[in-house]
């Protein structure tokens, strides 16, 4: 079997049982699902068929559309699941240092493509992951402990959920800043200290507009 | 628990935290580490609410709205104004300026928003949980409302008060320090016009009005005379530690708190 098929239960790398967060087939949060049914039992409309509909009503360009059942896709899993499978691998304690770091790299990589082309994450998706990237930025395997790497794997585990409660997103940041190296934050202030920065912000964004018109 | 021995931070020594400007960065992170056991007034989340998420939630919203970059850039520009706009670059700066991959939208869009989530949930975090304490001795329910999402959109939103909303915790806390009120009424009304500040005029007229027992707290009232509650908050503690000089210095000797200025002019790099 290979390593991105395991199981989240299973934990064959570290032989950490309950240190993996379990995966189950679908989770009840007490606040989200106050107004879902029951999706075992009842029958409901597909979120992409609630969505033609309402298209046909209100047309938008959100883009995370209002999918009210808002379910991770199979397609959209399986970069979740390799991504799951190198972040594990980056704890292998007999691989090689390059290949550790490789992994490693390829996790990162794995998450900026996911945040890029995956269509069905939730807003709670998002938050996990973009906390994720804020905290590896350019970073080496070499930056992090082995802790951190267990709970970025911890918090990959529950990017693969197709849904994640708010509690969940909640908790994995938590960990995260509770074990953090340094994060990404936008700053501010910038026009008080630098105006020469400020003309260069200025030029990226034009650049930045160029760019973009060869798309149209 | 002993609240004299907390230290106050204002809430721009949070926004410094956050500053482009590295010393500025820097010397606002040593505030916070070098004066355990810190706190907060309750009121700094309704003004860090306003001034930096808000911000952050009009990226979440134009970006998402918008079908392309320039469409986007074009909003913020034109409804967040000159510090979304920055903001925006800034972010487009982080994610690897000119070479970062605007093409194709739906992508870029994608990805800008997961940053601007996670951006949002963890700010707030942040402010709760870069100090030791939270004091809300006001029992604003409105101040610790964290910024909330319904899945698609954001919001921080800090509603106005009505005539109707007799039972504002804020307004009777106010009452209970009446004599303060007093005292900085008397201290202001002989303040050379030179030092008299617009925030600090604003203070006197809602302290005057307080102490008349009208309800001058409608609308909006709390954000603009932040400083005052921040400042009685702020007796309880040790020392309020702020960039606000012009203010603080005025009203702290006059409710009766210490006051040690955060020197943000002198620290910027030139």
């Amino acid at each position: 079997m290979s390593q991105e098929n395991q199981g989240a239960a299973t934990t064959p790398l570290t032989g950490e049982t309950g240190r993996v967060i379990p995966f189950p087939s679908y989770r009840h949060s007490r606040t989200e699902n106050q107004t879902q049914p029951d999706i075992k039992t009842t029958t409901y409309i597909p979120a992409t068929d609630l969505d033609k509909r309402q298209a046909q009503q209100w047309p938008s360009r959100r883009v995370s559309g209002g999918k009210s059942f808002g379910v991770l896709t199979p397609p959209d899993r399986s970069i979740l699941d390799l991504a799951f499978g190198r972040i594990s691998q980056a704890l292998q304690p007999d691989f090689q240092m390059a290949e550790l770091s490789n992994c490693f790299d390829e996790w990162k990589d794995f998450l900026e493509t996911a945040s890029r082309k995956v269509e069905s994450f939730t807003s709670n998706h998002r938050k996990i992951l973009g906390t994720l990237l804020s905290l590896v930025g350019n970073k080496d395997i070499s930056d992090f402990d082995i802790e951190i790497l267990r709970t970025f794997r911890d918090a990959t585990n529950v990017l693969r959920m197709p849904r994640t409660s708010k509690q969940d997103a909640r908790r994995i940041i938590a960990e995260l800043l509770k074990r953090k190296k340094k994060m990404i934050m936008m700053p501010l202030g910038i026009e008080e200290s630098a105006e020469d920065k400020v003309q260069v912000l200025d030029n990226l964004i034009d650049r930045l507009i160029l760019k973009s018109r060869s798309d149209q | 628990m002993n609240k004299g021995n907390y230290t106050f931070l204002d809430t721009d020594l949070h926004i410094y935290r956050l500053d482009f400007d590295p010393p500025v960065r820097a010397a606002a992170h040593a505030v916070f580490e070098t004066n355990h056991p810190t706190a907060i007034s309750a009121f700094s989340l309704v003004e860090l609410k306003g001034n930096y998420i808000q911000n952050l939630i009009l990226l979440h919203r134009k970006i998402s709205d918008a079908d392309s970059f320039e469409r986007a850039v074009a909003k913020i520009r034109n409804t967040g104004g000159r510090r979304c706009f920055l903001m925006l670059a800034q972010l487009m700066n982080l994610l690897g300026g000119v070479d970062y991959q605007i093409n194709p939208w739906s992508e870029a869009r994608r990805q800008l928003l997961t940053y601007l989530d996670a951006q949002i949930e963890v700010s707030w975090e942040e402010f709760c949980g870069s100090i030791d304490n939270i004091f809300n001795d006001f029992e604003c329910t409105r101040a610790t409302e964290p910024p909330t999402d319904d899945g698609e959109r954001w919001s921080a939103l800090v509603p106005h008060c009505t005539e109707a909303n007799t039972k504002c915790t804020v307004v009777n806390y106010m009452k209970a320090h009446i004599d303060d009120l007093q005292r900085l009424i008397e201290t202001l009304a002989v303040l050379d016009a030179t030092l008299m500040t617009q925030e600090l005029r604003r203070i006197r007229d809602v302290a005057a009005q307080t102490i008349k027992n009208k309800y001058p707290w409608k609308g909006n009232t709390c954000r603009l005379v932040g400083d005052l509650l921040i400042g009685l908050q702020s007796k309880s503690g040790k020392v309020l530690i702020s960039s606000n000089y012009k203010e603080h210095a005025q009203m702290s000797t006059a409710l009766g708190y210490t006051f040690k200025e955060f020197p943000v002019s002198s620290i910027r790099s030139k």
